[in-house]
């Protein structure tokens, strides 16, 4: 593993991500009126800082609808920040401007389904060539080489580059999106759940061939998943999203053995185990209760609802992220 | 089952419904006679010269006084209707697919933009689209024939201008469906230009609906420059369309000659209910939810 | 004691424009009354096929082509589809991944559940609304005689397997095929439900076969696995005896593949290539190909040999030794 540098690669400062669903024109003339409009602004993501260091993977880990998706999306410069911003090495991702663009292609992303994620009417070697063509990166004359080598370099047949998307399979599609996002020669890889939509087998494929990549191209990688075991396996540092916060921060090896917030605590214990002696009496201890929705996170500690430790304090204020080296935005952190 | 291009799979699938295979057979066959038709009519129905005015409104297989059989007889300036009908459906194919093309590429791309950029140039467009779809295509396309005055150009720019919003409605459908996929992020986290975006990979995705459209649309054009040529606002005289001849023998009508008027427009509605069941056929392949 | 479900041969084909599709071929297994029998494979295993073959579920171009199903001493295959529907919902019940292939949209939850009975029996209304109250709060929905009048989109997504399970549940069926149920979960709700599913089967008395494709949800909900791959069962046991020592490569194989049998950044031990395609197997095992172990004689489909309590489709399996 490298060794980090001083400077974090990545940065990624007080963002926050609201959406606002489209208001009509009834609606528009209602509110003028006086009637009372519901706001439906949904936090995805909520003030959220962190950073990831030249040759790191840090693991992004929540359950659906926390913001992990949207966070990623931000950073891989696909959706802009409503506030805050992403930065690599101090440039912006994004451009200025009210419908800002993507300014840098040093970021790149690679998609949960690889069968959304192609455009099922482009034979692969024109999707992979395409971004290296437009930005420069590969002479017109050789671009067929060029995506051969990618192709190559994830395992592909250099002849796969004539064909459509539909006539891979799931986990050769996936291969196709990582040597897509390769081919831009980016220095950070966003990957959002890239094994969740796999079978068991194809996935330990799909991790080794990241791990490979990792080691020989010295990627940087913000990965993220729900599945902790993956994240467990392949991430240095993880990050733990709840309601687009981030609740919890650290290394992987202390994330997962010594949390520090209930939630951690909680999702680790929810996570099944195999079980491989006949008396082995398997207790889940489930969270209680639902995920609160997003129109309407409550107030304080979004997790309190659901929390066994918590107390008045935490129905109020809201804890901010601290500690070091692993930082949890609890109140009352658990002992390690 | 693994046909490489999305078009050969479409091909082995429309082949299994025989009404349809049926139907682009009349269709292309209309369309090559219309093509070919200075070729292979019998007599050149704009050569004035040709004309025998004693041969005027005679029935189908009439031998004229030039020993030439008539067919499907002769219209009112002794024309040979089999040649008129010919020459017209070339006019009428002609101004239907050149006003269904460009309304397709305009009000496509229209579409298309309003679908990525959204915001309020997505609403801008859509609500002029809006207020020009609830006035009826007919009425719109007549009134802009008269400002635009008689000819092929005029009336195709009448045309477009009802028909491309059609277009533009369904391609921004189909794109706002096509915008929220990952392909679409994939393109933009490399990033991409947004007419490369557009162009490149949004419209392709946005063509089955617009296929479908595009069939029914270039019907309902020739059947409009036909009502607008029985209307008298569409083309010159000097090229007669199917329209025309409809409305050139329907004075006959009443008085026996029934053939003036009744073969172009069988000709027309043979041409505009084969185009439909192609277009339908085309639709109940694409639609995902008719699948089986 | 006989089985509560017996399935003897299953074989049910697809016949496609690309061919026949050997979605199920051979598969015999059975269950318990109480028993809860987990069924595991990846994508195309045929594993759902086989779930929807119990329940007669299998619609063109799907067929059964040969097999028994035996379900409390009373032959399915072949019975006729009014007779089929009469036992679903009563006798047998089925839990989907997606709730909205159970749940229609428009009907709120009560009148879904009122339906659901009424379809087998007649009962009076106060009686209904107190089953249908006793079925909600049985699988953890709070509040449940409000609930009632509620609209399937008001509930969240694990709120709305819960009610999924609920009308399997009402008929207080003896089997419930649940498929992947819980896959679309989140982790801390999937928790909820197999703690509840398991403790239900237990006082209930309700058998269940379990499919999925997660290992590890299947060992903390099952007694029982089997393994499938392409259409048929490879290997078959106790579930601790199967995880700890595998006879089949391939239940080696997966075992292999899931992170957490590894350490931290080390490459995983995967299994090559891909599972074959359905309409087109290999000659004999159709593991063969990926197969580390594979021989000269593998080229003839082995049988399903037992040993104990243990069984397992395969000419060279690994010694029992082998330890995770």
């Amino acid at each position: 593993m490298n060794v980090p540098a001083a400077r974090p690669l990545v940065e990624v400062q007080d963002v926050s991500k609201r959406f606002t669903p489209h208001v009509s024109i009834g609606e528009r003339i209602a509110a003028m009126l006086g009637s009372p409009v519901e706001t439906r602004t949904v936090h995805a993501v909520d003030n959220v800082s962190f950073a990831i260091r030249k040759g790191e993977v840090l693991g992004l880990v929540g359950e659906s609808g926390c913001g992990k998706s949207t966070l990623g999306r931000v950073v891989a410069g696909i959706h802009p920040p409503s506030e805050g911003r992403a930065s690599i090495e101090g440039v912006a991702v994004m451009g200025e401007g009210r419908t800002p663009l993507k300014t840098t292609t040093r970021i790149q992303m690679v998609f949960q389904d690889p069968f959304a994620s192609l455009d099922p009417r482009v034979r692969i070697g024109d999707t992979i060539g395409e971004g290296p063509l437009a930005h420069g990166l590969v002479a017109k004359a050789d671009v067929q080489a060029y995506v051969a080598r990618w192709l190559t370099a994830v395992g592909l047949p250099a002849e796969a580059a004539g064909r459509f998307p539909h006539q891979f399979s799931g986990g050769q599609r996936q291969r196709v999106a990582i040597a897509r996002a390769l081919a831009m020669q980016p220095d950070v890889l966003v990957c959002d759940e890239p094994v969740a939509s796999l079978d068991v087998s194809i996935q330990a494929q799909i991790i080794n061939l990241f791990l490979k990549l990792r080691r020989e191209l010295d990627l940087t990688m913000l990965f993220i998943s729900h599945d902790l075991g993956v994240v467990r396996h392949i991430c240095d540092r993880v990050a733990i999203m709840y309601l687009g916060r981030i609740v919890e921060l650290g290394a992987a090896a202390d994330i997962f053995e010594r949390p520090r917030h209930p939630y951690t605590r909680a999702l680790l214990d929810s996570v099944p185990k195999l079980v491989t002696a006949s008396d082995e009496l398997v207790t889940f201890k489930p969270i209680q209760g639902e995920l609160p929705s997003p129109l309407s996170p409550p107030p304080g500690c979004h997790f309190h609802l659901r929390c066994p430790h918590a107390r008045e304090r935490c129905r109020v204020e809201v804890p901010r992220l601290e500690g070091d080296p692993q930082p949890a935005a609890c109140h009352y952190p658990l002992a390690p | 089952m693994d046909s490489a291009s999305p078009v050969a799979r479409f091909w082995d699938e429309f082949k299994t419904n025989r009404i349809a295979v049926a139907a682009l057979g009349v269709v292309l066959l209309i369309g090559t006679l219309a093509l070919i038709s200075p070729l292979i009519s019998p007599q050149n129905p704009y050569d004035l010269s040709r004309l025998v005015l004693m041969d005027a409104r005679r029935p189908p297989g009439y031998v004229g006084s030039n020993g030439f059989t008539h067919w499907l007889g002769t219209d009112a300036q002794g024309r040979d209707l089999l040649s008129a009908i010919l020459y017209g459906l070339r006019i009428s194919i002609q101004v239907g697919v050149i006003a269904g093309g460009i309304a397709f590429v305009v009000g496509a791309t229209l579409g298309a933009f309003a679908a990525y950029f959204g915001g309020r140039i997505e609403a801008l467009i859509m609500r002029i689209i809006d207020l020009q779809l609830s006035f009826p295509a007919i009425l719109l396309a007549l009134v802009l024939a008269a400002l635009l005055g008689q000819g092929k150009w005029p009336l195709i720019a009448a045309l477009v201008t009802a028909q491309y919003a059609y277009f533009a409605r369904t391609a921004h459908g189909a794109a706002s469906t096509e915008r929220s996929k990952d392909y679409v992020d994939a393109a933009l986290s490399t990033p991409l230009a947004a007419r490369r975006v557009v162009f490149r990979h949004i419209l392709p995705n946005c063509l089955p609906p617009l296929i479908v459209v595009a069939t029914v649309q270039i019907a309902n054009s020739i059947a409009l420059e036909a009502t607008l040529s029985f209307l008298g606002l569409g083309l010159p005289v000097t090229e007669p369309s199917l329209g025309m001849l409809i409305a050139n023998g329907f004075q006959y009508m009443l008085s026996g000659r029934y053939w003036i008027s009744i073969y172009p427009g069988v000709a027309l509605i043979v041409l505009i209910v084969a185009i439909n069941l192609v277009g339908d056929q085309i639709r109940d392949q694409l639609n995902p939810r008719l699948r089986r | 004691m006989s089985a509560l479900l017996e399935v003897r041969g299953l074989t049910t084909h697809f016949d496609t424009r690309g061919g026949v599709l050997k979605a199920v071929e051979d598969v015999s297994f059975e269950v318990g009354e109480g028993e809860i029998v987990g069924l595991v494979g990846e994508s195309g295993s045929g594993k759902s096929v086989t779930g929807f073959s119990i329940l007669g579920l299998v619609d063109a171009p799907g067929r059964i082509v040969s097999g028994s199903v035996r379900f409390a001493g009373r032959e399915l295959v072949g019975l006729g589809h009014g007779a089929l529907r009469s036992m679903r919902g009563r006798e047998m019940a089925m839990v989907f991944q997606d709730p909205s292939a159970t749940l229609n949209p428009v009907l709120t939850v009560g009148q879904q559940m009122r339906l659901a009975i009424a379809a087998h029996e007649r009962v009076g209304e106060a009686a209904a609304t107190a089953r249908c109250v006793e079925a909600l709060t049985i699988v953890g929905i709070p509040d449940a005689a409000r609930r009632l009048e509620n609209y399937p989109h008001q509930f969240s997504g694990g709120m709305r397997q819960r009610v999924a399970i609920a009308i399997a549940l009402l008929n207080r069926p003896k089997l419930i095929i649940c498929d992947e149920p819980t896959t679309a979960l989140d982790v801390s709700i999937q928790a909820q439900i197999l703690t509840e599913m398991k403790s239900l089967a237990a006082r209930l008395g309700t058998a269940m076969i379990w499919i999925s494709h997660d290992l590890a949800t299947v060992s903390s909900v099952a007694s029982r696995l089997l393994v499938m791959y392409a259409g048929r069962i490879i290997e078959a046991g106790p579930v601790a005896s199967v995880l700890r020592s595998p006879r089949h490569p391939y239940t080696r194989g997966l075992l292999n593949s899931l992170p957490s049998m590894a350490r931290p950044g080390q490459d995983l031990v995967q299994i090559p290539g891909s599972m074959p395609s359905l309409a087109n197997l290999p000659e004999g095992c159709s593991f063969r190909p990926r197969c580390p172990k594979a021989q000269e004689d593998c080229k003839v489909m082995p049988a399903l040999t037992g040993d104990g309590a243990r069984a397992f489709r395969c000419r060279h399996p690994l010694d029992r030794e082998v330890a995770a």
